[in-house]
């Protein structure tokens, strides 16, 4: 985030702002994506263990 | 036989559909990035109208005025207009009181004879201050709600493309003390808004405009005849359908939050919950020619639709379940075992991954509510996956030939059961002596059962016509002071 974040707060206005917080959502939907496709494999994961444990 | 088999199995099968789509749901809402790379958003300020209709709400008025004088936009292109639909507490006196404190900001448009619903109020707003031609864009917001500082502008950016004609915010439970049924609401609102409303932002249409923070440009809303509808208990979500149907997009942006505060009691949200399933009744009437038709663009989809049903028709789902299972119980006891296994099946993996999905989405909300989201179905509904997840947990038991066939027909009637069940816990709460048992019993009975509940309650109303009353819910203004 330190690179995203300016020194000085600029004024609501300012595209400059407004396209570095378009830059940090774009990230945290990013951080939102690959914590999802981690889940996902997680799960996937536990099934095959449970179907190998105990059968379908 | 068999054509009896197939028709059972097809019931049964309908209970998935909802944990299916919600997955569909989630999966969509996780590529949300694609979706804001495509967006256009820069720094853009129209004059924007806030419209706040108010009856009686001197309890919470004050600080939501004191909030939108707080919103980091510019004061000359803001307005608030309170609407006071004839109160008979101190709302006049107050809006007043901030009118003085905040001098061409709030202003004060009183109805002398109201009593017709939030909609006549808006619109009475709406013509009044339509005349002189000032404003760009309008926020229509409810009397209790906490804009944070950046809301306004982070929805106005969208504007940035020609094609929004409206944006739509996040709306959060922000009831503080909060209590069991504000947790609920607040998981609740993390999958309808946080998780649906991304998901149907990547589709390409909005179902509803969040009731309690809707900006619209100028454009738009004359586009839709200048005003609200009033002939639905949903007038947020017909006005969403109509401003797409015009041509124009509407988008949700998760970062603008909006705090509200939701009932603290099952009569409350069960009141509430009627005028929305109501409305959806009406709305799903009323837009008939556009489900399915692609000419609609995304609106008309086979991914809005499903969205859209899998909500609107759950008590449905459920009870087809149900039934289908007890249908095939009577013809084909084994082959009833095997579906039911087949569904439970289902069940794991979707609970799993909606449940561990909404919780890292919005991880804040996520650590406040942990236990009403992995608690969402129920006791009884979760010992019925945890025996999906696992059965050997349950091989120790070895219950007799009886008893098995007991649980079974328990298990295969709960599905829409449970239904009923939590429909008795609204009357319960009105028992004082039994009051103190409602909490524990619908974590036992589950809180999706209880939504269901509320859905199925709505289609009796509106099959036997009954009136349609704006009944409104009651506010305490308890926000906490430290939401931002």
């Amino acid at each position: 985030m330190s690179d995203l974040v300016p020194p000085d707060p600029l004024p609501v206005s300012s595209p400059q702002r407004a396209e570095l917080e378009r830059r940090a959502d774009e990230r945290q939907e990013r951080i939102r994506l690959l914590r999802q496709v981690a889940l996902s494999l997680v799960l996937a994961l536990a099934l095959a263990a449970r179907i190998v444990l105990v059968g379908g | 036989m068999i054509a009896v088999d197939i028709v059972l199995l097809a019931f049964v099968a309908a209970g998935a559909i909802p944990p299916v789509v919600g997955v569909y749901t989630f999966v969509l809402a996780s590529v949300h990035v694609l979706h804001l790379r495509r967006e256009t958003v820069a720094p853009v300020f129209p004059r924007v109208a806030i419209v706040v209709p108010a009856w009686n709400e001197a309890a919470v008025l004050g600080r939501t005025l004191d909030r939108l004088a707080a919103l980091e936009y510019p004061r000359e292109a803001l307005r608030v207009y309170v609407v006071d639909d004839a109160s008979t507490d101190a709302t006049p006196e107050l809006v007043r009181e901030k009118a003085a404190e905040h001098p061409g900001l709030i202003f004060h448009l009183r109805r002398e004879h109201g009593g017709q619903g939030k909609a006549h109020t808006i619109n009475h707003g709406l013509r009044s201050i339509g005349a002189d031609g000032w404003y760009e864009a309008i926020l229509i917001i409810d009397a209790d709600v906490i804009l944070t500082a950046q809301s306004l502008r982070r929805m106005t950016r969208h504007f940035a493309s020609e094609d929004v004609g409206a944006v739509t915010a996040y709306i959060k439970e922000g009831s503080r003390p909060e209590n069991y049924l504000n947790r609920f609401v607040a998981f609740e609102y993390v999958t309808a808004q946080a998780v649906a409303r991304r998901a149907q932002n990547v589709l390409g249409a909005q179902a509803c405009l969040a009731g309690g923070a809707q900006l619209l440009t100028r454009a738009s809303l004359e586009a839709v005849g200048a005003r609200i509808d009033t002939s639905t208990l949903a007038e947020d979500t017909a006005t969403t359908f109509k401003v797409q149907l015009a041509g124009r997009r509407v988008v949700f942006d998760p970062t603008a939050v909006v705090w509200a505060e939701e009932p603290r009691d099952i009569a409350g949200l069960w009141k509430q919950r009627l005028r929305w399933g109501r409305g959806n009744v009406q709305i799903t009437r009323a837009f008939g020619r556009v489900w399915l038709r692609r000419r609609n663009g995304a609106l008309g989809g086979i991914g809005f639709a499903a969205i859209w049903f899998s909500t609107t028709m759950m008590p449905v789902f459920m009870t087809l379940s149900s039934a289908g299972l007890l249908g095939l119980f009577a013809v084909d006891r084994s082959l009833s075992g095997h579906a039911f296994r087949l569904l439970l099946g289902v069940n794991v993996v979707t609970y799993l991954f909606i449940t561990l999905s909404a919780i890292s989405i919005d991880p804040v909300t996520g650590r406040r509510t942990w236990r009403e989201a992995i608690l969402f179905p129920g006791v009884v509904s979760l010992l019925f996956i945890a025996y999906a997840a696992y059965p050997p947990v349950f091989n120790h038991l070895k219950p007799s030939a009886a008893v098995v066939t007991a649980v079974a027909l328990f298990a295969y009637a709960w599905q829409a059961g449970c239904m009923l069940c939590a429909a008795l816990l609204g009357r319960l709460e009105t028992v004082p002596v039994a009051r103190v048992a409602v909490p524990p019993l619908l974590y036992v009975i589950g809180y999706g059962p209880l939504l269901a509940a509320m859905t199925a309650a709505a289609y009796v109303k509106e099959l036997r016509g009954a009136e349609m009353r704006w009944e409104k819910t009651q506010k305490s203004g308890k926000i906490g002071e430290a939401l931002r």
